[in-house]
């Protein structure tokens, strides 16, 4: 080997390893006759062209590999999860509310019109199972524009009670939130496989129990008060929800947990700052305001930095461990 | 793919090849003969066409001989890259005789216009 092929081979490591076993002999051919006799070091326009097209065919694979690992397809996933979650929200509250009329005659009229008070409840309640069952059925149009109608009456649910109940206001903020996040996960889905494909057949069954355990559930609280629970309403649906995750192929899998838990942290942190909140019974400023608005946007980001960092980790060490077995081979 | 236009080096690389399969260097000899020396392209720049065209099926490996110790991969045209490049020659012919058009609408007023 002359000292020009070995140059041009070190130049070559630029590539990535697979191109490299795909094309190093025969770009070395290609060099090597292009060079002319008595050349000794590679041409300059040569080494500038081939760390550019080297370091491009790293970041092209980096890129693609971003694209095929699977974001689009836990988005998707993730988005329909969320959806769940607000329809359960919102059908709690509807039962809640209805209960209450039953028992105690109709304390929830507003402005003289009676039942109006369920209006909000029943609206997020019907907007976000139309998103799961439009999910659920693959329509990724229609998921998206119903996913947009679900923050705009979120939205118009919270103003709805800024007056009323400034407190039942507040407590919105989290979802009018999630909702946003909906939107954008299954925007980021777009050109991704729509949540069924991901999830498989045993994934949308348990999507679908989660759902009808929620609702059976808060239908019997509505029934027999005194075997509400959240148990029933809360946690086995999120468990099926869980289940249904672990249930995806790989690479969407561990997705599907960290954009899960992005959206599951807006809730969790914003119940946990309100059960606090409650406790003193603070008025409401425009300062107290302004920190549960900043606290709530700010959940979602920091959990999904924490899960691409754990993720980063998991799959780093993954590669290392691939690495050694190649190694000993 | 089709829909966007072809960057030039990718239309000469298929250009080469929709002769008759040729290997890299070939390629590299034909694109400068076709273009009258004004494009000589580098292995880093038609190595990035040739496995982007492969991904894409425009292109696929014809045969391989080692000539002097050195390997010779020679590449052909698929279907889809003889269509590829006719999708693109067509959009090239139509933009350039919109230009001809144009320019020789041109020539008499540029003519009748005091120098």
């Amino acid at each position: 080997m002359t000292a020009l092929e070995m140059r041009y081979r070190s130049l070559l490591r630029v590539y990535p390893v697979g191109h490299r076993a795909a094309y190093e002999e025969e770009m070395v051919a290609v060099l090597m006759s292009g060079a002319e006799p008595g050349r000794r070091f590679p041409a300059a326009a040569d080494a500038v062209d081939l760390v550019r097209a080297g370091l491009s065919a790293r970041l092209g694979r980096a890129f693609s590999s971003q694209r095929g690992t699977g974001w689009r397809d836990a988005a998707s996933v993730a988005a329909l999860f969320a959806a769940l979650a607000l329809a359960g929200a919102g059908f709690s509250r509807l039962v809640e509310g209805l209960g209450r009329m039953w028992r105690h005659g109709d304390l929830l009229e507003a402005h003289g019109v009676p039942g109006l008070l369920l209006a909000d409840p029943a609206a997020r309640s019907a907007i976000w199972l139309l998103v799961v069952v439009a999910a659920l059925l693959g329509l990724r149009r229609v998921t998206s524009g119903l996913a947009v109608a679900g923050v705009l009456v979120q939205a118009g649910a919270l103003a709805f009670w800024v007056d009323l109940a400034p407190w039942q206001s507040m407590r919105m903020i989290w979802m009018l939130v999630a909702a946003v996040l909906v939107v954008v996960l299954f925007r980021a889905a777009s050109t991704g496989r729509p949540a069924r494909a991901v999830l498989g057949g045993r994934g949308v069954v348990l999507v679908s129990a989660a759902a009808l355990v929620m609702i059976g559930a808060n239908v019997l609280s509505l029934a027999a008060p005194m075997l509400s629970s959240s148990v029933l309403t809360f946690q086995v649906p999120g468990l099926l929800l869980v289940a249904a995750a672990l249930a995806a192929p790989s690479p969407a899998r561990e997705r599907i947990v960290v954009l899960g838990a992005t959206v599951f942290a807006v809730q969790f942190v914003f119940i946990t700052m309100w059960q606090s909140q409650m406790m003193f019974r603070t008025e409401i400023t425009p300062a107290l305001v302004s920190a549960v608005v900043t606290i709530t946007l700010l959940s979602p980001v920091v959990a999904f930095a924490l899960g691409l960092a754990g993720l980063r980790a998991r799959e780093r060490f993954a590669l290392r461990r691939a690495g050694h077995v190649r190694a000993h081979e | 793919m089709t829909d966007s236009p072809m960057r030039e080096p990718t239309f000469l690389v298929l250009t080469a090849l929709a002769e008759e399969p040729r290997h890299g260097y070939a390629v590299i000899e034909d694109v400068a003969a076709m273009t009258g020396g004004r494009v000589r392209l580098r292995a880093g720049t038609l190595y990035a066409a040739l496995d982007r065209l492969r991904a894409e099926g425009l292109i696929e490996v014809d045969r391989e001989e080692v000539v002097q110790s050195r390997l010779r991969r020679y590449y052909r045209l698929t279907g889809a890259g003889e269509q590829a490049l006719a999708t693109e020659t067509a959009r090239l012919r139509a933009q350039a005789t919109i230009a001809e058009r144009r320019l020789s609408a041109r020539r008499p007023q540029l003519g009748g216009s005091p120098a």
